[in-house]
């Protein structure tokens, strides 16, 4: 079996580059406590990305030579690797490639607008989405003239942080045509009642859209088994290179689908009066794609699955379990976590210390951890504080991270004291 | 593929960033608080971290007929230290200035914290902003002590012409004004 923790970190290149001699004199190895904004990347995956732009590649379905061929034919596989990825069951022709999960979404919230809102509809998401999942839908809501409804959270701390299921029952309503939401969410981390909201949305007849931005490293359920009908997400947040993003879209919402963009490669027929779109996954993906990025991406879901997803989760959750029981014990922090003991994220605040602070006096010793309000401004206003700490553990994560954050936080708190 | 550990750049030294006169302004910030009946006033805002303040401005009268106005700047709102401590700190260092005194300060004080000028121990320091020369070392930290720099300059620009004379147009404080309306409203439904 695959090693997972500190012995992966080998595996990973920027480590061996990142030590750092601290201004104390002391060398500390990097920290890297900021996955669930991007992963690192396996010297597999870089290796592969070389060795298919140094041999392989060309445009794809546009030549009539060699490289063309090999480089459609790896893309095409890529493809076919991100279909089973997800599950038995998706095939290939499902999985359109984007530039990353905002723009997965955008083609979602673009298209429906198109296809399904008029003024008399509804859409609901939960009130605390990361923006990617929650300004298209605000805007389509603008643009088609029709109701927009937020789930709430059940309270603002520990086991509260999660979505009110009541809220939501109340919320979904028969006029109600999408329900999008994330699998996981991006500050809390909290592991979304996917399942009760997809067959509350079900009974209405409602679209299901689910966010898997977080959820794709830990979790290998197929959210089409649920009925879920497309699910978006992103290659650097699965130690695969950035640039490419997934869109997944049951067949019959691949037809209906309008496109975002429009150029070459998605036309049927151009003519001086009007256009007509080609039909699969290629009607989605105008321009040029991102090849090399999907052949990167399909390294990085082999390593993945090499290393195991519940693995990850298991290891990864219960370090966020043990680092928030250590944080809690320093004087003046307040944490921000369901502690389930699912979570891989624990964000957090201190009472005297603003967020930014905390996280460039953490850099001086360098860990690397996001301060902000985590692209979910609604939900942080929702908490009542203006900005967040968030430390998110990963495959390569382990317990002497734990203690070289925790002995930093306790530092930065008697620094600016 | 590279074996091994590199050691690579140094930290800068945090005691640079928060230097103590920072400390002592972020946690005692001066001008704070909204002034009843100000003349001007703009919201200045670091989207991406959230740091946010509200700038009011004042003339003060004076006793001279025909002399350059000279300004009063108050502050409200939040955000990490250095942003607050800098504008705690600009406000100190434009009251009672002229505009076109404050416009100087401004670019005094932007060669301060980006590095431009010179840097002085912290004994030295003539007046507190000088300590925002620590900021420059880190980089991503710059905005934060722009902010309310950027602000001011703003505000200035927007009201005050280059001779440093009020613009006939500006005349109202803005936060009295109804807000630009939007061609339509969000029809937002919760469970209240």
């Amino acid at each position: 079996m695959k090693k997972i923790g500190a012995s992966l970190r080998l595996e990973f290149p920027v480590f061996a580059h990142n030590v750092r001699r601290c201004a104390d004199g002391v060398e500390r190895p990097l920290c890297y406590l900021d996955s669930a904004v991007s992963t690192h990347k396996p010297q597999k995956v870089i290796d592969k990305i070389v060795e298919f732009m140094s041999r392989d590649y060309g445009s794809v379905h546009r030549g009539a030579y060699q490289l063309s061929v090999r480089a459609s034919d790896q893309y095409e596989a890529a493809r076919a690797r991100v279909a089973r990825f997800i599950g038995s069951g998706v095939r290939a022709e499902q999985v359109v490639f984007t530039r990353g999960t905002t723009e997965s979404l955008n083609l979602l919230a673009h298209g429906l607008t198109e296809t399904r809102l008029t003024a008399d509809k509804r859409i609901v998401i939960p009130a605390i989405e990361h923006h990617a999942n929650f300004v298209p839908w605000q805007q389509a809501a603008l643009k088609a003239d029709c109701e927009i409804a937020y789930i709430p959270m059940c309270g603002t701390s520990g086991s509260d942080l999660r979505l009110d299921l009541n809220a939501a029952a109340k919320l979904i309503t028969p006029n109600t045509s999408i329900v999008s939401l994330a699998h996981v969410g991006n500050v809390l981390g909290q592991i979304n009642p996917v399942q009760d909201i997809a067959a509350l949305a079900k009974r209405v007849g409602a679209l299901v859209i689910l966010d898997c931005a977080q959820s794709m490293t830990c979790f290998s359920e197929n959210p089409f088994d649920w009925g879920v009908d497309a699910i978006a997400f992103s290659g650097h947040k699965l130690y695969g290179p950035t640039g490419i993003g997934v869109l997944v879209l049951r067949p019959e919402l691949l037809t209906e689908l309008p496109p975002l963009l429009t150029g070459g490669g998605m036309i049927s027929n151009v003519t001086l009066e009007e256009s007509t779109w080609t039909t699969g996954t290629a009607k989605l993906e105008a321009g040029t794609p991102p090849i090399t990025e999907a052949v990167g991406l399909a390294a990085a879901l082999d390593w993945l699955d090499d290393v195991g997803r519940s693995r990850i989760h298991e290891h990864a959750s219960s370090l966020a379990s043990k680092f928030a029981e250590k944080l809690e014990k320093i004087p003046g922090i307040q944490l921000f976590y369901p502690g389930t003991g699912n979570e891989t994220i624990v964000s957090f605040r201190h009472a005297a210390l603003h967020a930014h602070d905390l996280a460039t006096i953490l850099d001086g010793s360098n860990v690397a951890m996001r301060a902000g309000h985590h692209c979910a401004w609604p939900l942080v206003r929702q908490l009542g504080v203006d900005a967040l700490v968030r430390a998110s553990f990963a495959a390569y994560s382990d317990e002497d991270d734990i203690e070289q954050a925790i002995e930093a936080i306790k530092e930065a708190t008697y620094l600016l004291k | 593929m590279l074996q091994g550990s590199e050691i690579n750049k140094e930290t800068p030294n945090l005691g640079e960033l928060y230097q103590e006169i920072i400390v002592e302004h972020s946690k005692r910030p001066r001008c704070k608080g909204r002034v009843e009946g100000c003349q001007f006033c703009q919201e200045g805002k670091n989207p991406l971290c959230g740091d946010n303040i509200t700038l009011y401005c004042q003339l003060q009268s004076s006793p001279q007929t025909n002399a350059l106005p000279r300004i009063m700047v108050n502050f409200e709102g939040s955000g990490c230290s250095i942003s607050q401590a800098s504008t705690s700190m600009m406000c100190q260092a434009v009251s009672n200035k002229t505009v076109n005194e404050a416009r100087a300060q401004i670019s005094k004080v932007e060669g301060i914290y980006t590095g431009r000028a010179e840097q002085k121990s912290e004994d030295d320091l003539e007046e507190d902003v000088e300590a925002l020369h620590g900021v420059s070392k880190f980089p991503v930290r710059i905005k934060c002590a722009a902010l309310p720099w950027k602000t001011l300059e703003l505000l200035l620009n927007e009201n005050f012409d280059e001779n440093g004379l009020q613009r006939p147009e500006s005349l109202s404080c803005k936060l009295n004004e109804p807000c630009g309306s939007k061609a339509r409203k969000l029809k937002v439904i919760t469970t209240d």
